[in-house]
């Protein structure tokens, strides 16, 4: 007897303004021409024999996909490449000029074709230290090297919609993004926390 | 037996709305291990942690832990965050301990919110709660000629309209009288330990409507 399987049961979501992120190294002694976002989780490494992620770093908890019951609407991206060693203002200035000057961000649904390509200072960082000191006086060498890319605003990020409609990105669907430098990897004297934002509307269970 | 009956609902009340933010205020202590920050939970006339003051409207507008009380109501459109350092003129502490508390209170911090006790509705890097308003101009941007301290280190463009917005399709989010929330910061990666000697004022705010008694 032939009989068609049974519809999957529909779950009941909360509706979060709450982004998707991920985190990953810049190395400072053993560069690398590529950093990966969300393909490992929570429980993971951050780099390879790294200590483990957790929600500061992550909120994935399977790899390159949300997991049933959750869903996403996409609108835009944000990426943070945050300064362990900020008051080493002379070396920032160079890692950073390295970084961005060559660096490529890329986001895939699946694994093979970008389904957005472009160079990384495309992507805003989004808010992030402002005031005094958050850019530095080089020749009093007080102040911290907080350099990003745009202006340090909440509403600054990198609108992927088209006629204001965001991408939905169902339960299962795989989806990933990286930072590459094609032309080499950036040799940084510091080690640089990259932190990717899916901006979006996250539906979670109740 | 007696008569069951159902009881009476409560009455309405009337309520003027405001557009006034909530908030709360901690105290991060110096050369303390600190993993954890808890706001919404200490109300006017609790002490504040460390200093052991009495809160005033000077540190939280909260009259109930964790509830605003009936009849009050509260539409939730953001939140902002704030640390404000208690050392900005005597220089006791200098601009590069600051610029290194300042990096790890943010590093890798986490912000979490919450109705109910369990279940975050947000959940993101602390980095992406803009500060909000804030003293900006020439001293509050400090100089570097000399020891005092920089005032404004913060998140985003001290503008009024920099808030993480938390609507979903610009609808509020109802908050009811008697309904639990809280906010936390954590650092699930590892317990921080500002410099020894100064305490930093931790302070959110849940930027909405608020509707108040008459």
């Amino acid at each position: 007897m032939i009989t068609r399987e049974r519809a999957e049961s529909r779950a009941a979501l909360r509706a979060l303004k709450n982004p998707l992120y991920d985190t990953g190294h810049i190395l400072a002694a053993a560069p690398t021409n590529r950093v990966n976002f969300f393909q490992a989780p929570q429980g993971n490494p951050i780099v390879a024999a790294g200590a483990l992620k957790t929600e500061a770093d992550t909120n994935l908890t399977q790899a390159g996909q949300l997991g049933r019951p959750q869903e996403f609407d996409l609108y835009g991206f944000q990426l943070e490449i945050f300064n362990t060693n900020c008051d080493d203002i002379p070396n920032t200035f160079a890692d950073l000029l390295l970084v961005y000057d060559t660096g490529v961000f890329e986001f895939f649904f699946g694994q093979q074709r970008p389904w957005l390509q472009l160079p990384v200072e495309e992507i805003p960082n989004g808010p992030a230290f402002e005031g005094c000191y958050a850019t530095a006086d080089n020749a009093a060498t007080t102040g911290a090297a907080f350099l990003k890319s745009g202006e340090g605003a909440a509403d600054a990020y990198y609108n992927f919609t088209i006629g204001k409609k965001p991408i939905p990105i169902a339960s299962a669907e795989n989806f990933s993004a990286r930072l590459d430098w094609p032309s080499g990897a950036p040799t940084t004297t510091n080690l640089y926390r990259a932190t990717c934002y899916m901006k979006g509307i996250l539906y979670a269970a109740l | 037996m007696s008569n069951i009956t159902m009881s009476r609902p409560a009455g309405a009340a009337i309520l003027r709305k405001l557009t006034n933010p909530l908030y709360d205020s901690t105290v991060l202590q110096g050369g303390v291990a600190i993993n954890n920050m808890q706001f919404f939970r200490l109300p006017i006339g609790a002490n504040m942690p460390v200093t052991a003051v009495a809160k005033t409207e000077a540190d939280t507008n909260l009259t109930q832990a964790g509830q605003m009380g009936t009849p009050q109501m509260f539409d939730l459109e953001g939140f902002c965050f704030e640390h404000l350092m208690n050392d900005a003129t005597s220089g006791t502490i200098t601009d590069a301990q600051n610029i290194a508390n300042v990096e790890a209170l943010y590093g890798q911090a986490v912000y979490n919110f919450f109705f109910g006790q369990q279940r975050p509705w947000l959940q993101l890097p602390l980095r992406q709660i803009p500060t909000g308003p804030f003293l900006t101009g020439d001293a509050g941007m400090g100089d570097v000629g000399n020891a005092d301290m920089c005032i404004y280190l913060g998140m985003g463009k001290a503008t009024v309209d920099s808030i993480y917005n938390f609507t979903v399709g610009k609808k509020a989010i109802r908050v009811h009288s008697a309904e639990p929330f809280n906010a936390t910061v954590t650092y699930p990666n590892a317990a921080i330990t500002p410099t020894a000697g100064l305490n930093y004022r931790m302070r959110t705010y849940m930027i909405g409507s608020l509707y108040a008694a008459l």
